[in-house]
């Protein structure tokens, strides 16, 4: 309670929870469109309850948190290693769920990439000073590289990079030098390039088949082989040019619809962008982007002026998490990528990414309520 | 202030975080600027792709021409029906509003159809079994493919090896839960709505289509063809719910008459893959989805009742629908065909075949049990009769009364019958149980009975897969003690357990580890199973009505219970009250062919019958006994009957006159003579005499007549005792070039063969429909002189045969057509006879030789001239394929014997004696000179008697 009484409430900083509110709404409106009722009425109910956590965790000292980072860790591996033994595939070859009833099952990898920039953070920060030592980099790599390979093997391949190059953001804000930096990608890069060569010879065991094809089919896009794994990205793609500037009016009972010919599969969850853009056209698509955006930039503004170098990089972690899943999910959409499944943040279906979106949003609002005084 | 400024950028340029909102913001832009490319710059284009009207031309099925007989009599065409169709037409909010209204549209459907008895379609792999449940109905890489699409994979590979291995039930359970939700819980815990096993699986047939398809949403799925006018209100009644069901006009294919020339007409179907790359070798404009002829006529003549497709050249949707219709070609109707066949006739000798077979089947059923009569020597088979009790079982056997339908006791007697059944099943599951697991006789040691029921359960055990024959080593000691009957059933399937030619898992789940426990889960297994197998039931069938716990008055009764027979109140009662004879009552129905020869499946009931033009080889009739109705094949195809139809012991959908080859016994013996005679080995007037046994070689064959004799004999008069002693001769000499060389068969029938060709016998015939090749003999000269050794031949050689003969060796093609007339009434094709060989070589001496030969056979057969008056040449012919069958026959002529016309010839299968070929030969040939029979005053026991007939040769 003491705690509580040293917040300033002023602080509050409700542009950023006004700004999450709006995507999720706006993604709630577009669920409607997209999906069935009880598919929109499932994500208010989401939304509700993650407000709620978000608040409560904006309300406890993330620094009270980070005491306990090795403990998060220790969670982290626990919960993949449960995954991987106790998990369901949904029929899907991936071992990601874990099923509560037969209509609501837990995907714990949305969970583990909060809590690995939690982590993270606290790591950097106690070792911040050795961070330019390449044994410890050698350390960090492996602490890093353990959560991930397990990830890896779920398989879930995206979610996978998706960290890693959120975990990178923070280690390069962490305040690498640019020399190590150099040599690093002197190293990386040759390794980098040996692998996807590799990868694309027809005996690779690194990548399951269906990743290598999703790769190959953006690579070779006129390669009939391939070609039926591009099938969902060229309806997607139909669908958000053909929405031009205006779009074709918000929920749309036209038949002749790429979503109402029912040709954009999962279009209420991954490829819910696809509906946007046919629906609501390039001004309903920019209008997202730029919530989206402004989202970003306000956690960024946020770790400027966060109190100590941890609240910085929990909010550069938040941010770079939020920018990069917005660009692979949309560049997959927009066939810029090869098709892979990643959720649209605050706005694609489904309950345990917005739940952990929101928690993480809680952290960023107590980094930012307890931050310093502006300078002015 | 200045530097403030400076100090201040520094700062910010060198904090870490400038680098990084830089890239972020690189991000953005990278997908605004893409959003920017496909909306405004690129977004005309989309729009315009997704309103393109594609431009397609489809073809419009030509209507298939009609067959014709030879008068112009209509015998197939073509009728306007209504078929139902069903595409996923439906607008839905969600999936499962989808599933929900497409199974429920789906079902509801079917539900009408079936209640009006229309056949639906269903093709999914998987089925029902009798006992209810799902099994797989295709295998192999079917299966897979099948597996591939149901788990939603999309090749093979990616099947886990618990889905490759996944029971039918397993599949169902999966699709059903997963892909299109039938029968599955809502939140309240409840199912909405639940449908039938069966139901289940047309509805997961229609969907799966539809998934197919699911790129091209307009595709329509026939559900059923030919449907009535009742189904089409019902369906047009509720077509506000039947959401995507449509009504269509389609033609059929329909047969006038179609039961009496089926084997000759064949059926149409949708083509195979097979058929399809065929056919478009010479005409590209087949595809998928086209009908074509399957067999037969249809098949044969293709080309030319297929006519040419019409197109049309449409606008689609980007989901299929047509939008506009831009031009259009008509197709051109399918031509005309006609045949050579009569169809008045053809009925006509299609009964006559058939009162004949019930008639031989009526003068050997006898009223006891007495199967064999013996001779004095108590070996030797002298007379085969077919009891009564084998006629009753007879009934069950071949499926004419149904066990289903006793079991379901609708009837008073049928439920009778039916606890009676179940009383003999216990005893003898309770004997068998005793014999397996407590006494353990010698099979040699069991009584009939019981061997009969052990030996079905070892077939059944085979059939099932529980026994796995492919593991038996045939040479074992205990395997060849079994087959020798030495040993117990009991011994042998221990023995077979510890050799592991049992497939344990197909009845126990456990490993036991004890032979014993396997050997009694073994036996449990039997005595639960052989409740279901039909094969059981029927001997168990049988004993009822060997031992009378099942009469022929109760069989009776039944074959008017399930519609066999028309209701007849007056026998009816008489069977029920049990004061009629059973055995008469049975006896009068097979003779007024209610019960046909067919239905019983006894020996005999099969034959064939051939008429041809001589002057033309033109075919007038061509009858196939027993036959079916190809109407059930047209359209969608009666599964119900056409697995009656494979299942019917008589084999109906065999071509006995084309494809059923016999032995043609002393119907070959004009090969010998021409052969003979021009080979200069015998002379027409040379005597050989007969002792009943011919002893130049060795062992002695036997002439029909021993131990009496022949004595001399001529050429012609040994055709007309058909003597087998001057034959043998005759092959004797040609083997040995007239007694100059040593004894060579090759030579000899080398020689037949080349006659019987050149005589139409051992020659394709050059029908326009299937036809076996026939086998002329290669071996044992002697014995192939009288028409045995390997001669093998069709009822339609023989008639080829017999034609020849009376054109003094000018062989013609035969032919099933004859005309061809294209939908503008120009003629095509026009048959003209075609001579395929001549015998100008053979002097009109040695023909005279044999046609008075010929002729004296006629005059000799008592069943002949007692039945008509028509003058002819003939030739008797038996041949003996198994003691304990009765003989094959048949009888081969030409008519009028003057100026010959017509070539005929009569084949029956286990006939017993030629007299009975040659009597329906008689009736025939009234029929076909309009002559009425003069025999109708005869009564049926001195027809039989006063026959003159052969006996066969013991080799």
């Amino acid at each position: 309670m003491n705690r509580l009484k040293r917040y300033h409430f002023e602080q509050y900083n409700l542009l950023l929870v006004l700004v999450i509110l709006a995507i999720a709404g706006f993604g709630c409106l577009m669920i409607n469109s997209a999906g069935d009722t009880s598919m929109f009425f499932r994500q208010i109910i989401g939304i509700i309850i993650g407000t709620t956590i978000m608040i409560v965790v904006s309300l406890i000292d993330y620094n009270f948190i980070l005491k306990f980072f090795w403990l998060i860790y220790v969670g982290i591996i626990g919960i993949l290693i449960f995954v991987r033994t106790f998990g369901t595939d949904l029929e899907t070859g991936a071992y990601r769920w874990i099923k509560i009833t037969d209509t609501f099952s837990i995907q714990p990898s949305e969970f583990v990439k909060i809590l690995m920039i939690l982590f993270m953070a606290k790591f950097l920060t106690v070792y911040r000073e050795k961070i330019n030592s390449f044994r410890f980099l050698g350390i960090t790599a492996i602490v890093m590289g353990f959560p991930l390979l397990l990830l890896y093997k779920q398989p879930d391949l995206s979610t996978t990079i998706l960290i890693f190059a959120v975990l990178i953001m923070m280690i390069y804000c962490n305040g690498l030098s640019y020399r190590n930096i150099f040599i690093i990608l002197l190293c990386v890069i040759p390794v980098v390039v040996t692998l996807f060569i590799y990868i694309q010879t027809p005996n690779q065991t690194l990548l399951k088949p269906y990743q290598r094809n999703r790769i190959l089919a953006f690579r070779y896009p006129d390669n009939e082989e391939y070609n039926n794994l591009k099938y969902q990205q060229d309806q997607a793609l139909k669908a958000i040019g053909s929405g031009q500037l205006y779009g074709k009016g918000y929920n749309s009972d036209d038949p002749n619809t790429q979503k109402n010919s029912g040709a954009i599969p999962v279009q209420e969850s991954d490829f819910i962008f696809a509906v946007i853009g046919e629906e609501l056209g390039f001004v309903g698509c920019c209008f997202l982007i730029l919530l989206l955006a402004f989202l970003v930039f306000e956690c960024i503004i946020v770790s400027v002026y966060a109190k100590d170098y941890q609240g910085r990089l929990i909010c550069c972690g938040y941010a770079a998490l939020i920018a990069f899943s917005t660009f692979i999910n949309i560049g997959v959409v927009t066939e810029l990528l090869p098709n892979t499944g990643l959720p649209l943040p605050f706005v694609s279906q489904g309950l345990s990414s917005l739940m952990s979106l929101f928690g993480g949003a809680g952290i960023v609002l107590n980094v930012s309520l307890q931050r310093r005084r502006r300078l002015n | 202030m200045y530097q403030e400024i400076k100090d201040y950028i520094l700062s910010i340029l060198r904090s870490r975080l400038f680098p990084v909102v830089t890239l972020f913001i690189i991000l953005f832009i990278i997908l605004i600027h893409r959003l920017f490319d496909l909306q405004i710059i690129q977004g005309e284009a989309y729009v315009e792709s997704m309103n393109v009207k594609t431009e397609e031309v489809q073809s419009i099925t030509a209507t298939r021409g009609n067959i014709y007989d030879c008068n112009g009599v209509l015998l197939a065409y073509n009728d306007l029906a209504f078929a139902v169709k069903i595409s996923d037409s439906g607008k839905y909010s969600s999936v499962s509003e989808k599933n929900k209204i497409l199974n429920q549209v789906i079902a509801d459907a079917v539900t009408i159809l079936l209640r009006h008895g229309e056949n639906v379609n269903c093709d999914y792999p998987i089925i029902l079994n009798e006992d209810g449940h799902y099994e797989f109905n295709v295998s192999d890489s079917a299966k897979q493919r099948f597996l591939r699409d149901a788990y939603g994979h999309r090749s093979i590979s990616e099947l886990t090896p618990e889905e490759l291995n996944a029971s039918a039930s397993d599949v169902i359970d999966f699709v059903c839960e997963k892909t299109y939700q039938i029968n599955q819980k809502n939140k309240d815990g409840e199912i909405e709505q639940f449908y039938e096993p069966e139901m289940v699986l047309y509805i997961l047939n229609y969907r799966s289509y539809m998934s197919a398809n699911s790129y091209q949403r307009s595709t329509q799925f026939t559900m059923a063809s030919d449907v009535s006018d009742e189904s089409v209100a019902e369906i047009l009644e509720n077509s506000q719910d039947l959401i995507g069901v449509d009504v269509c006009e389609e033609y059929i294919r329909k047969y006038v008459d179609g039961f009496y020339v089926a084997h000759i007409l064949g059926y149409t179907g949708m083509i195979s893959s097979d058929e399809l790359e065929v056919l478009q070798e010479e005409d590209s404009q087949y595809t998928a989805s086209d009908i074509v002829g399957k067999s037969g006529i249809e098949q044969s003549m293709e080309q030319y009742l297929q006519g040419t497709k019409g197109s049309r050249k449409v606008y689609v949707d980007h989901v299929g629908r047509i939008t506009e219709v831009l031009e259009e070609k008509d197709p051109i109707m399918g031509s005309d065909v006609y045949l050579t066949i009569d169809i008045e006739l053809q009925k006509k000798v299609y009964k006559a075949l058939e009162q004949q077979i019930a008639d031989i089947l009526v003068s050997h059923i006898v009223d006891s049990d007495e199967q064999y009569v013996y001779k004095s020597d108590g070996t030797t088979i002298s007379t085969i009769n077919i009891p009564i009790k084998d006629v009753y079982f007879a009934l069950i056997d071949n499926n004419v009364i149904s066990m289903s339908e006793i079991a379901s006791c609708k009837t008073a007697t049928e439920s009778t019958v039916y606890h009676s059944f179940l009383d003999k099943q216990k005893e003898v599951l309770d004997r068998l149980s005793t014999e397996l697991l407590v006494s353990d006789t010698d099979y040699a040691h069991l009584s009939e009975e019981m061997q009969n029921y052990i030996y079905t359960i070892y077939e059944i055990l085979g059939a099932n897969g529980v026994l796995l024959r492919s593991n038996i080593d045939t040479s074992d000691t205990v395997y060849e003690e079994w087959i020798a009957e030495t040993i117990s059933f009991k011994e042998f399937l221990s023995y077979a357990l510890a050799k592991n030619w049992i497939d344990v898992s197909k009845f126990t789940d456990s490993n036991y580890t004890s032979l014993s426990e396997s050997y009694e889960a073994l036996v449990a297994y039997i005595l639960e199973d052989v409740k279901k197998e039909s094969s059981f039931s029927k001997k168990i069938y049988k004993y009822m009505i060997k031992y009378r716990s099942l009469s022929g008055s109760q069989l009776g009764v039944l074959l008017y219970d399930q519609g066999i027979l028309k209701y007849d109140e007056e026998t009816y009662g008489k069977l029920i009250m049990g004061s009629t004879s059973a055995y008469s009552f049975m006896v009068n129905k097979i003779a007024a062919c209610e019960i046909t020869p067919a239905m019983l499946a006894l020996k005999p009931c099969s034959g064939s019958a051939t008429i041809i033009d001589n002057d033309t080889g033109r075919i007038l009739a061509m009858v196939s006994y027993p036959s079916y109705d190809i109407n059930y094949f047209s359209g969608s195809v009666d599964a119900a009957y056409y697995n009656q139809l494979l299942n019917d012991k008589s084999l109906p959908l065999v071509n006995n006159a084309t494809t059923t080859r016999t032995a043609p016994g002393s119907s070959f013996k004009m090969v010998s003579a021409v052969a003979g005679l021009e080979e200069g080995i015998i002379t027409a007037s040379e005597i050989i005499e007969c002792n009943g046994i011919y002893e130049t070689v060795t062992p002695n064959p036997k002439c029909w007549v021993y131990p009496s004799r022949h004595g001399n004999e001529n050429v012609k008069t040994a055709l007309r005792d058909s003597c087998n002693v001057y034959f043998y001769e005759v092959g004797y000499r040609l083997a040995t070039n007239n007694m100059t060389e040593k004894y060579d068969s090759n030579r000899a029938t080398d020689i037949l063969a080349d006659y019987a060709k050149r005589m139409g016998l051992a020659v394709t015939t050059g029908i326009e429909i299937y036809e076996q090749t026939p086998i002329a003999s290669n071996e044992n000269a002697v014995a192939s002189a009288i028409g045995q050794g390997r001669n093998s031949y069709t009822g339609l050689n023989l008639c080829h045969y017999v034609s020849t003969i009376a054109n003094s060796g000018v062989c013609y093609d035969l032919t099933l057509i004859d005309r061809v007339v294209d939908s503008s009434g120009t003629v095509i094709f026009e048959s003209i006879p075609i001579i395929s060989s001549t015998m100008n070589d053979v002097s009109s001496s040695t023909w005279n030789t044999v046609h008075e030969g010929m002729r004296m056979v006629s005059e000799n057969t008592s069943s002949l001239i007692t039945n008509t008056t028509v003058s002819t040449a003939s030739k008797t012919g038996t041949a003996q394929e198994n003691t304990k069958l009765p003989d094959h026959c048949d009888f081969i002529c030409y008519a009028p014997y003057e100026n010959p016309e017509i070539g005929l010839s009569i084949v029956i299968q286990n006939g017993y004696t030629s007299g009975n070929a040659a009597k329906v030969a008689a009736n025939i040939l009234n029929i076909y000179y309009g002559l009425s029979n003069p025999s109708e005053v005869t009564t049926k026991n001195s027809e039989t008697e006063g026959t003159v007939t052969e006996g066969a040769v013991a080799q």
